[in-house]
């Protein structure tokens, strides 16, 4: 018998990132929102955004919608968000 | 009187303990795997006129790659014959269209089995199975070119349950899911044709289905009553994309197939029925909290359409002869992902 072992994996190609720092308080900083289609998607950040918006005096920046939950966010709305939004709130899950 | 069949002059004991080896790698799909060789890897990237090092494809959501070598040895370790290899590599194509958007379906919850239609002279040729059990066991062909996808999917594109496969349930049609289109006695044309391809081409389609529903009818003599189960199949209360607007494959076996030709239905006049067809009101699906929001007068009066374009309506043939059976698969997802065909080169 031959002693060769064929793998048949490919190894994930990685990126090296960084988090943000994150802000020391949310008090007045400006929000943006990522919707990424799923259902109660936009209403939950909406009223998440209106919540901090009376604790904290947030203000919402930006409201992004995704073309559909699994395509990444846009170029334009990444420097958008880089420019004009303190913290981002993504979401949500099934 | 039967001859005995002569075994290889190996011991089984050896292969046996090849493939509790890969087992042990992670590699498998659950079902042994066959032990790749030298000459059977060479075998498969001659047979597809392919180099190891060829980059077949890429898919950007995933950051990957697909080197042909390493889908030679999948392939191999499928059980697949060599001349299986050129409708594999038209299959790790579709995989990488991105009208596919393969991240969807490949990661959803939903549990998408990823359906591989073949379609032209490579289907026969290959003995790929259209007709009795289509979609069931008992062919080699259907069954490791099904298998050599999703262990592509499971290997390469690091598919793996839990880590970026999230299907909540998963589908048996995971394992494989690959038949024939059934061009004989065909009330139209056959699928690849319908898309633009000729006759005489040999074709792949890979379209991701959500869910797989036998239609029966034993009493249906015209087209119409017929058509509703699909129509029925497509709105019901469970279906995944109440707000989608997704394809549908339809797939008509003989007797369901035969009672449509001898109508002089066309396709056309099918998938227009379908989609007429293929809507609830909006209080049955307030009422099984598929649609947000209370019930009010007006939403028993008012229609919701779960498909909006008959050219969503894929149709193709297959099956046996015989039986009053047919399927409905309804499409994985929205407009975002497309079934996709390419050629067998």
């Amino acid at each position: 018998m031959p002693r060769t072992v064929f793998d048949p994996t490919t190894p994930p190609e990685t990126h090296t990132f960084t988090y943000a720092p994150r802000p020391a308080t949310l008090d007045g900083l400006r929000i943006g929102l990522v919707d990424n289609t799923k259902i109660n998607s936009k209403e939950l950040l909406c009223k998440l955004a209106e919540r901090l918006e009376r604790r904290c005096g947030t203000r919402l920046a930006h409201l992004d919608r995704k073309r559909s939950s699994g395509h990444a966010v846009g170029d334009e709305t990444l420097a958008r968000f880089r420019t004009e939004v303190d913290i981002a709130l993504a979401g949500v899950g099934d | 009187m039967d001859e005995k069949p002569t075994p290889p002059p190996t011991d089984p004991g050896e292969a046996a303990a090849w493939i509790e080896f890969y087992y042990r790698q992670g590699w498998s799909d659950g079902l042994p795997l066959v032990p790749p060789t030298e000459t059977s890897v060479a075998a498969m990237l001659e047979a597809g006129q392919v180099a190891g090092d060829d980059v077949l494809g890429t898919i950007a959501e995933r950051n990957a790659t697909l080197p042909a070598e390493k889908v030679a040895i999948n392939a191999v370790m499928a059980g697949c014959r060599p001349e299986y290899f050129p409708v594999l590599l038209a299959a790790v194509r579709c995989l990488c269209r991105p009208a596919f958007h393969y991240h969807n379906p490949a990661t959803s919850t939903g549990g998408s089995a990823l359906t591989l239609i073949v379609n032209g002279p490579v289907g026969p040729r290959l003995g790929i199975n259209a007709t009795h059990n289509a979609f069931g066991p008992g062919f080699r062909a259907n069954a490791t070119i099904g298998r050599a996808l999703r262990l592509v999917m499971l290997n390469v594109l690091h598919t793996r349950p839990g880590l970026l496969d999230k299907a909540t349930l998963g589908s048996p049609g995971k394992y494989a899911f690959c038949f024939a289109e059934n061009e004989a006695g065909h009330p139209w044309q056959p699928l690849h044709v319908a898309r633009g391809f000729r006759p005489e081409d040999s074709t792949v389609t890979l379209y991701a289905s959500n869910t797989l529903m036998g239609v029966y009818n034993q009493l249906a003599s015209e087209p119409e009553p017929l058509l509703l189960e699909f129509a029925d199949a497509l709105c019901n209360l469970a279906t995944p994309n109440v707000y989608g607007f997704n394809q549908a494959l339809l797939v008509l076996a003989g007797e369901h197939a035969a009672i449509v030709q001898r109508h002089g239905w066309t396709r056309r006049q099918v998938q227009e029925f379908v989609v007429h067809h293929a809507r609830r009101r909006v209080a049955d699906f307030k009422r099984a909290a598929r649609l947000p929001g209370a019930l009010a007068p007006e939403d028993e009066r008012t229609w919701r359409a779960v498909m909006n374009d008959p050219d969503d309506v894929l149709i193709v043939c297959a099956g046996a002869e015989g039986g009053s059976w047919s399927a409905c698969l309804p499409g994985w997802g929205n407009k975002w992902t497309r079934a996709v065909t390419e050629r067998v080169r």
